[in-house]
């Protein structure tokens, strides 16, 4: 395909993704003309991957250009006219023009975070996807999926089912639509977790400690290098850290808001991306928070629900896929025989709480010990340097909290982050006994839990000390 | 420390607020362009690099002095901390640099000294602390006086500003650096790329020039047997990883005992990168009655050799990468 056609498909498929996110923010109830910017890229992708997906196992479509096509215009049909009945207008990007008034020195701030984005749109167009992970397995499905039209020939073929698909849906998008850039997804999804971080900041704070927070999440080491790689670790540090804000920011109120439905919504789309972490529990822990505050049981019960679904999606899609209740090589050695109710909710519960591995707990207090150590040493050799230069403010705004007796911000909010590192301590204390080689990829463990940085960075400049610390002028 | 007031400049510098953002990217894109040419990391010690920072932050610092914005009395009080934070740094600097202990008896005592090290930087390295002397003058200009009242926001809020310069400069070298190497490779065919993205065929790249040779010589269905999985062949080893490129043909093992899998069509013959064994791979001999064809592909020039009515000798083709063919 020559050039000129790939830059049409490549509009087509971009554009349309974009718009139907845009329309989706507002079917959602999203008010905020930033945030519908920013959650435009992460739903309107993640939509995409659902329908294809729908539409190629439900009406048996084989994965193809044509599909593709008529996925992103039926996107663009339904989505529009639901829009349209919903009184939105067509072109409300006006608000982008306010740039033009802003002061100088925040305008400098706005040109710094679109610089990064700018600049990885070009390794992401220029070069191939070669990242080790994505030629393993998640561009590899995308590679199958096109060749073959379906994903039956996976189950042949050991390591394929390991992660839900919503990359390797979004590589196939493009190779469907032969424009073989697919890395450029990884520039959409950046730029809009950068906008969203921004938009919700802004809710709490002034714009330039907003677009100072954008700043510093856009140039943010591991975020910026993983904006060029074709890994999962991105998009699921932007649906879970934005869910988790959308989760804060709705626990904040006296009454019941749209930010459960995103939030609620945004955690199970990280689920979409990647469904071995155990983090979806900080968002049902932070449902049932709106039971406490705002006694709303329908919210809580109904998003947990909703989570819990979004983690059982992938594997039950994978058994759609293999159609038939067969023993696969399923992530967790998962099988689907039948079992009866006792085995069942015990199989719920081990979703929240790893009771098959309890047995560790009777293990010699001496073998338990040299393992919290091991841990701790390791994951101050992998963690640590994630947080570690943020640190001394987030003790200080804490302390700030404390002192000023903001129970939620310092109980609800630094509480959750707090929780996600013994998570984070806990399960790999429980991998420490499980995998012999636990201790060899410590580079996963890290991008598993760069999503921290975002929360962290949220926690520390929604706090109201920078609204009296700076005066805007 | 101690704790005074700080009177307010005489001069806003009015004058300059309007050039400011011009200031203020001349000063980001000579480091970021400094960097991404000379491609130098932070040099020697923790000392040094703490200097670098906070002679950005003061430079930075210097050029928001030039607005007449509330800004002003804020970051005042913080640059008095920074004050003190250089000229920390400058000691411990200087002392490292002079103080050592060595056998001046010794031929080329010189050096070993870190003062030699002073002698040879380059000039990047100097430039900064150029610019924060520059920087200091421009303060010293508006009548800054280093006597501050700490707060503890304006120091974390100076922190802050820190880490942000730090990732600033640190992530726009890198990424200029990542899009000029890109530009560069713009006029190669798309997958060909793949060779100059992961280092040239005596890198990673040469896995592109490998799996194209190997996919020329085998049919779509073809079986073929892979190296062990390991340092030594990384990605040649990993089936995983090889089926990328090799897809749909099906890569195995060898069984036992190097024994070859009765269903496989094709064997790899890998170098490797002669780690922690012996270079070449298959280890085993393989009689020229079970052997349809040989076939090789030099690293340097990739041009390829076709040899028939032979066997697999380990220890001839030990530093070969090709491909035989089983006869059936």
């Amino acid at each position: 395909m020559n050039t000129i056609s790939q830059i049409l498909s490549a509009g087509f498929l971009f554009g349309s993704t974009w718009f139907s996110g845009w329309w989706l923010t507002r079917l959602l109830g999203v008010a905020h003309n930033w945030e519908r910017l920013g959650l435009a890229g992460l739903l309107g992708s993640a939509w995409l991957t659902i329908v294809l997906l729908a539409a190629h196992l439900g009406l048996r479509i084989p994965f193809t250009a044509e599909l593709v096509g008529a996925v992103l215009i039926f996107n663009l049909v339904s989505l529009g006219t639901l829009y349209k009945l919903q009184g939105g207008r067509w072109f409300e990007l006006a608000f982008i023009t306010k740039f033009f008034v802003l002061p100088v020195w925040q305008q400098i701030l706005v040109v710094l975070v679109i610089v990064p984005v700018v600049l990885s749109l070009i390794p992401n167009v220029v070069w191939p996807v070669t990242d080790w992970d994505a030629l393993a397995l998640y561009d590899f499905r995308a590679k199958v999926l096109i060749a073959e039209g379906s994903w039956k020939s996976g189950f042949t073929l050991g390591y394929f089912f390991q992660y839900p698909p919503f990359t390797s849906l979004l590589h196939a998008a493009n190779y469907a639509l032969g424009f073989q850039a697919a890395k450029v997804w990884y520039t959409l999804i950046y730029l809009s977790f950068v906008i969203t971080f921004y938009a919700l900041l802004r809710r709490r704070t002034t714009r330039g400690v907003s677009l100072f927070g954008a700043v510093l999440l856009a140039y943010s080491p591991h975020f910026l290098e993983h904006a060029t790689v074709a890994y999962t670790n991105l998009a699921y540090s932007a649906f879970l850290a934005l869910g988790i804000v959308y989760l804060w920011l709705a626990g904040d109120r006296k009454t019941p808001s749209r930010d459960w439905l995103v939030g609620t919504l945004l955690v199970a789309l990280s689920l979409w991306v990647r469904s071995s972490e155990p983090f979806w529990v900080v968002g049902a822990g932070l449902l049932t928070i709106a039971v406490l505050r705002q006694r709303s049981w329908s919210v809580a019960v109904g998003g947990v629900f909703v989570l819990y679904g979004a983690k059982r999606a992938w594997l039950n899609l994978v058994y759609l896929i293999s159609q038939s209740p067969v023993q696969v090589a399923l992530p967790n050695n998962e099988q689907s025989q039948q079992t009866n109710l006792g085995t069942k909710l015990l199989s719920i519960i081990s979703q929240v709480i790893p009771v098959s591995y309890l047995h560790i707990l009777t293990q010699p207090l001496s073998t338990q010990g040299s393992h919290i150590l091991a841990v701790f040493r390791y994951l101050l050799a992998y963690v640590w340097p994630l947080i570690n230069y943020l640190f001394v403010p987030w003790l200080a705004v804490q302390w700030h909290d404390l002192r000023h007796q903001n129970w939620y911000r310092l109980l609800v909010m630094n509480g959750t982050i707090w929780a996600t590192l013994i998570l984070i301590f806990t399960g790999t204390y429980i991998f420490s006994f499980v995998f012999v080689t636990w201790d060899q990829i410590g580079g996963s463990v890290m991008r598993m839990s760069m999503f921290l940085v975002a929360l962290i960075w949220f926690y520390i400049l929604s706090c109201p000390v920078w609204n009296n610390w700076f005066k805007e002028t | 420390m101690p704790s005074v007031t700080v009177t307010q400049p005489r001069n806003g510098g009015a004058g300059l607020k309007k050039t400011l953002p011009l200031w203020l990217l001349l000063i980001f894109g000579l480091f970021a362009g400094v960097n991404t040419w000379t491609a130098v990391k932070y040099p020697f010690d923790p000392a040094v690099a703490a200097g670098y920072q906070v002679a950005l932050i003061l430079i930075l610092v210097c050029g928001v002095q030039f607005t007449t914005t509330s800004w002003q009395s804020r970051f005042l009080k913080g640059v008095g901390l920074l004050l003190g934070g250089v000229a920390l740094a400058l000691v411990f600097q200087v002392g490292c640099l002079v103080v050592n202990i060595y056998r001046f008896d010794v031929p080329g005592w010189f050096f070993t000294l870190k003062l030699h090290r002073l002698i040879t930087l380059p000039f990047w390295y100097l430039l900064r602390w150029l610019l924060l002397a520059v920087g200091l003058w421009w303060s010293l200009k508006f009548d800054l006086r280093p006597y501050i009242k700490i707060k503890l926001w304006s120091a974390v809020a100076l922190l802050m500003l820190a880490v942000g310069v730090w990732q600033l400069q640190l992530g726009m070298s890198q990424l200029l650096s990542t899009s000029v190497r890109a530009l560069q490779n713009l006029p190669t065919p798309y997958f060909e790329r793949i060779t100059s993205q992961l280092g040239g065929v005596h890198y990673y790249g040469w896995i592109w020039p490998y799996s194209q040779f190997i996919k020329r010589i085998t049919p779509e269905n073809a079986v073929i047997v892979l190296p062990p999985q390991s340092d030594d062949w990384k990605m040649e080893g990993n089936v995983e990883y090889l089926r990328w490129y090799l897809y749909p043909r099906r890569l195995v093992h060898m069984m036992a005992d190097n024994q070859i899998p009765p269903n496989a069509e094709y064997i790899l013959i890998a170098k490797g990168e002669c780690i922690n064994v012996e270079c070449g791979w298959p280890k085993i001999t393989i009689p020229a009655r079970q052997v349809e064809f040989l076939s090789f592909i030099d690293r340097d020039s990739q041009a390829e050799t076709l040899i028939r009515n032979e066997g697999y000798d380990p220890i001839k083709y030990q530093d070969f990468w090709g491909i035989l063919k089983l006869k059936r």
